[in-house]
């Protein structure tokens, strides 16, 4: 060190480099990882393949193969009345996305500040607390002959069946994530001249965020589950009422197609949660260095 | 200084008792000390003694069992009386408190948005303080995104934005090397030398208590108390070779001296306590 003065900070030292998309996808396709998976799958479908259609076991001789399920589900005409081209499909996929998305929303919305006030002030956590733990091990369907006394209408019940798990796993991962901000933040943000409004808004909620999103993922995830009960037991529309009816009217390739489209329908509903939550934390994605 | 100087700290026969599980355990013993205005105090002693424990008491964080603290006459501590932080004593934190959810330049406006300062002039204050500061490249990033040693930079700007008039440090540098601590050391002189501030200062390294220090206070083991003061009067601005000063040697040896013998006998108390 030959000069008194602090140098500037070098801009090498700072890690903003992201690999650009071409290179990304590039690593992607050369990683082993891709075909790791891709070779998972494979072998489901030849389990799946062999033991139903090629050398059928003892009681999967009444189930459809994979070929039977695909040409049912690709058909412009299918035997059974669903596929691909066939609006009923879609319109089975609208009513259950319509239910979780109104019963997602309400988790969230009750949820979200619930959890944050119950970590941010001890008196209402010691109200709710008890009572949050005493209702959430209740599993949603012992819930339905009370959902149906209680709510009025035929969506109604469905959707709060929907809601109650995701409610409480949106509460208490909010109230965790609260719990989970360093004791020193607070006295930083009350040393800078917080009033309590700033400490709630700039540092319980940004400071609880990864673990909302976390919660939120988890709540769909719950929701759709009991959904799908709820359709099979109440409903005429639905992918849960669609498996239900497919197995009462012997048509099972499509309790299949609807399994799967289930499956799929998970998948993207925790992405689509994922990218909202990494576009409102860009410092945990980008704190990698 | 002169009649307007602020920031002199008085601590008059303060004690902190700390009562977890009915067990009372006396953090700081009567402790007294005057700081004066714009006065850079260090205060050394061995782990666990109090040091914590009073500079939180000033910052506004716990109350104290007895004594008072005051801050340029006015009380800032008194027994029974709910603490309160504010934006005239600025903490910048041992294990760093940047909110890893904003970038540095959010960090910066933080304090003077909460306190009211329209949105654009705390942005254009925080450019201003941060280009001044040789931060103004790492404006946009997150903290973390950038090493210790600019963390530890952006910190100190977000405390001095606020113009307080005493700022607080808790063992900021620690767990730091030491190539990246003689920067941070100049970086942190530096800016306090436009700025006459007060500052409270803990640390147990030795050599860094002496080369910012222009006084050094040692401190007892629990409970603690001053157990002696030095005067540091090196001139200032001091560069890292004073460091080789035979002035600077003696001095060394007469902290290292009090301060180890504190230490030997909190260690001999930690071996009562465990057997």
């Amino acid at each position: 060190m030959t000069t008194i003065s602090a140098p500037p900070p070098p801009a090498s030292s700072i890690d903003r480099l992201a690999p650009p998309a071409r290179l990304r996808l590039r690593r992607r396709l050369s990683s082993p990882r891709l075909y790791l998976g891709l070779t998972g799958i494979i072998l489901l479908l030849l389990f799946w393949y062999v033991t139903t259609e090629l050398f059928p076991l003892p009681r999967f001789d009444k189930l459809p193969g994979p070929i039977r399920v695909w040409t049912e589900f690709t058909s412009r005409n299918p035997t059974f009345g669903t596929s691909l081209f066939t609006p009923d499909y879609y319109k089975h996929i609208l009513w259950s996305s319509w239910r979780i998305a109104q019963a997602f929303f309400w988790a969230t919305v009750l949820g979200v500040p619930l959890g944050l006030m119950m970590g941010w002030k001890r008196r209402v956590r010691d109200y709710a607390f008890p009572v949050i733990e005493l209702l959430r091990p209740i599993p949603g369907l012992a819930w339905v002959p009370l959902a149906i006394l209680m709510i009025p209408g035929r969506e109604a019940p469905i959707i709060f069946l929907a809601f109650l798990p995701a409610f409480f796993a949106t509460t208490l991962n909010t109230l965790l994530g609260v719990e989970s901000i360093d004791e020193n933040y607070f006295r930083a943000a009350r040393c800078l001249g917080s009033k309590p409004r700033h400490v709630f808004l700039r540092v319980v909620l940004p400071g609880a965020l990864p673990y909302i999103f976390t919660g939120l993922q988890i709540a769909v995830g719950v929701a759709w589950f009991s959904l799908v009960a709820a359709e099979m037991i109440s409903g005429e529309y639905g992918l849960g009422f669609l498996i239900w009816d497919s197995y009462v009217l012997v048509q099972y390739p499509v309790i299949v197609i609807a399994m799967f489209t289930l499956g799929i329908l998970g998948y993207f509903y925790s992405v689509a949660i994922r990218f909202v939550g990494g576009a409102l934390m860009r410092w945990t994605t980008r704190a990698e260095a | 200084m002169d009649a307007i100087a602020r920031g002199a700290i008085s601590i008059r026969n303060v004690s902190k008792v700390y009562d977890p599980d009915g067990v009372n355990l006396l953090a700081v013993d009567n402790c007294s000390l005057e700081i004066a205005s714009g006065e850079f105090c260090v205060i050394v002693g061995p782990s666990g003694c109090g040091k914590t424990t009073l500079l939180n008491a000033i910052a506004g964080f716990h109350d104290i069992s007895a004594g008072e603290i005051d801050l340029d006459g006015h009380v800032l501590c008194r027994p029974g009386r709910a603490p309160e932080p504010g934006a005239d004593r600025m903490v910048v934190f041992q294990n760093g408190a940047l909110f890893p959810w904003y970038n540095v330049l959010d960090n910066v406006t933080y304090g003077p948005e909460v306190q009211g300062r329209p949105r654009k002039e705390a942005r254009d204050a925080a450019l201003a303080l941060l280009a001044e500061l040789g931060l103004a490249d790492i404006a946009r990033n997150y903290p973390g995104e950038l090493s210790s040693g600019m963390r530890r930079r952006v910190e100190i700007a977000r405390a001095l934005i606020n113009d307080p008039t005493v700022l607080l440090l808790d063992e900021p540098f620690r767990a730091m090397d030491a190539l990246t601590k003689g920067v941070v050391h100049e970086f942190l002189l530096q800016a306090l030398d436009r700025v006459n501030k007060t500052v409270f200062f803990i640390t147990h390294d030795l050599e860094e208590a002496l080369f910012l220090g222009s006084k050094v206070v040692i401190m007892t083991t629990r409970p603690a108390r001053v157990k002696m003061v030095i005067d540091v009067d090196f001139p200032r601005p001091r560069t890292f070779r004073v460091r080789s000063s035979q002035h600077y040697l003696e001095l060394k040896q007469k902290v290292f001296e009090a301060v180890h013998e504190e230490a030997a006998k909190a260690f001999a108390a930690g071996e009562r306590e465990l057997a």
